[in-house]
């Protein structure tokens, strides 16, 4: 016999793959059509920058609170608030330095959660001036729910509040998945949808470089968006002792690679998302 | 034993991506130019490859074996041989052997007799028809690919000199039966069909405990998903 066999790849991570049978009529029966996408663009002020992930990814509150701060002690006005209501991390993560004095002077730390982040964000949004950036630590569940009319629009709802929006993906295939999934449903409602990924999880640049062009190749062809890189997270030790200490790593004294790559991810984050939201044509 | 599970494909997506590692992997190793390279709207070749010689070959691939795959298969040659500057423009960085028409490989999922006795009419360049097989191992996704059928050029001056009905038809390779039952061997295990499965229309397709269709993600969405590279893995490991 001379078949050849050449390996597929992309289910290593997925522990199994089951197909149920769901009987359903014709009237409920999923159709192709998407809803179609809102006359008005809706959206917060484009200080608002969400970072999310497609679900519980490690990194996501470490990228939103470090570049946060990154972006402070560049001299950038920035606000943190923390959405994720079941792991409200931002807190712990930044605890030490909220307990001292407010260095730097430019940062304030929220945490809000649920319905409650509607008000809060609607109430940064009238201060919207004082901000460079307002950095949003939103969990995936943020962006299931459906603006259902106007008036949730204009309350600015997630998804259609996040025209901004960096995702931390890591490589997994359930996590691009729903990272996908989560770019799909907002991309529906923000034709200029701004993307930054980070890829957190992988130990060399070239590696996500390469995870990151695939994903972008896709998204390209599917969804018509072109995410902009802004860097990648190896699994550090150093993120262990910041959580410990309750003290962002870029504010750490020790160098390290951890540091740089943070630093790396913040000065991507202000190059492709320019401070006081003016939007950046590609 | 290792269970092996034929999976049937709905969409070509999963399939172009092997394909164009075949090329790579050929002997000697082609270059691959484009991968869903269009003519025109809807109409194209899925693998658009180089011979280290220079002539181009284009692969074509379906799902199934359509009525009319000969008359396509003309239509995706005419054009080529028509716009060969046109390619050598799109491809400045090689250099394409303009005398030689493109050489064409037919990959399908099965090629059936009826499909094997029209084929051997077709003399216009050498054609190659693929069988292939996606399989399931391991959570693995591999693909078997054999050459069953080769139909060499006869040239214009062949043509020319005799009817096609009276030229010298060239006799299609028929599978060995080694081949074939290594294949059936493949698909006969099957502890439940996912091909079964997959045919059904009414399914919701889980990721683990994740509903993908609840997500807004299409099967064709998931299956190149699934196909993209993840780091820290090799994608040979499992070769055998």
């Amino acid at each position: 016999m001379t078949a050849r066999k050449h390996l597929g790849r992309g289910l290593e991570s997925v522990s199994h793959l089951f197909l149920s049978r769901h009987h359903v009529s014709p009237s409920e029966a999923p159709t192709e059509q998407e809803a179609p996408a809102p006359a008005v663009e809706p959206g917060l002020p484009a200080p608002y920058l969400f970072v999310t992930s497609g679900s519980d990814v490690i990194g996501r509150a470490v990228v939103a609170c470090n570049v946060a701060l990154e972006l402070a002690r560049r001299g950038h006005a920035t606000a943190v608030v923390d959405a994720d209501a079941s792991q409200p991390n931002l807190r712990l993560l930044m605890g030490a330095l909220l307990e001292s004095a407010p260095i730097p002077a430019r940062l304030a730390v929220d945490e809000t959660h649920e319905l409650a982040l509607f008000d809060s964000l609607e109430a940064a949004g009238r201060a919207e001036a004082a901000w460079d950036y307002v950095v949003v630590n939103a969990p995936s569940a943020l962006f299931t729910v459906e603006p259902v009319s106007a008036a949730a629009l204009v309350s600015a709802a997630p998804p259609a509040a996040a025209a901004r929006v960096l995702l931390v993906v890591s490589p997994d295939a359930r996590e691009l998945i729903r990272g996908y999934a989560l770019v799909k449903r907002t991309a529906r409602w923000h034709s200029r949808l701004q993307l930054g990924i980070v890829v957190s999880g992988v130990d060399a640049a070239d590696a996500a470089r390469a995870l990151f062009n695939q994903f972008l190749d896709l998204l390209g062809r599917r969804l018509n968006v072109l995410p902009a890189y802004c860097g990648y997270l190896a699994e550090h030790e150093a993120i262990g002792r910041s959580v410990l200490r309750r003290t962002p790593a870029v504010l750490g004294a020790e160098a390290s690679d951890l540091v740089e790559q943070l630093r790396a991810i913040a000065e991507a984050v202000a190059c492709e998302f320019e401070p006081g939201g003016s939007a950046r044509n590609r | 034993m290792k269970l092996c599970k034929r999976v049937p494909l709905k969409s070509k997506a999963i399939l172009l991506p092997f394909l164009r590692e075949h090329f790579l992997a050929s002997d000697p190793p082609h270059e691959v130019l484009a991968t869903s390279f269009e003519f025109r709207a809807g109409e194209g070749v899925d693998v658009l490859a180089l011979t280290p010689e220079g002539r181009l070959v284009a692969a074509v691939a379906h799902l199934d074996e359509p009525d009319a795959v000969v008359d396509e298969l003309l239509r995706r040659l005419h054009w080529m041989i028509e716009n060969a500057p046109l390619v050598q423009r799109m491809f400045p960085s090689v250099e394409i052997d303009p005398t030689q028409p493109p050489r064409l490989v037919l990959a399908l999922p099965r090629l059936e007799a009826r499909l094997r006795a029209v084929l051997r009419y077709f003399t216009a360049t050498d054609l190659a028809v693929c069988e292939y097989r996606l399989v399931e191992l391991d959570n693995e996704l591999a693909l078997l690919v054999e050459r069953v059928a080769q139909y060499p050029h006869l040239g214009d001056a062949a043509m020319a000199a005799a009817p096609p009905a009276a030229a010298a038809a060239p006799r299609p390779l028929p599978p060995t039966e080694e081949a074939e039952a290594a294949l059936d061997e493949v698909v006969t295990r099957q502890e439940p069909s996912v091909a079964d499965l997959v045919d059904d229309a009414n399914v919701e397709i889980h990721v683990d405990d994740m509903n993908v269709a609840e997500l807004g993600v299409s099967e064709e969405e998931l299956l190149e998903l699934l196909n993209i590279h993840l780091p820290g893995r090799d994608p040979d490991a499992h070769t055998r």
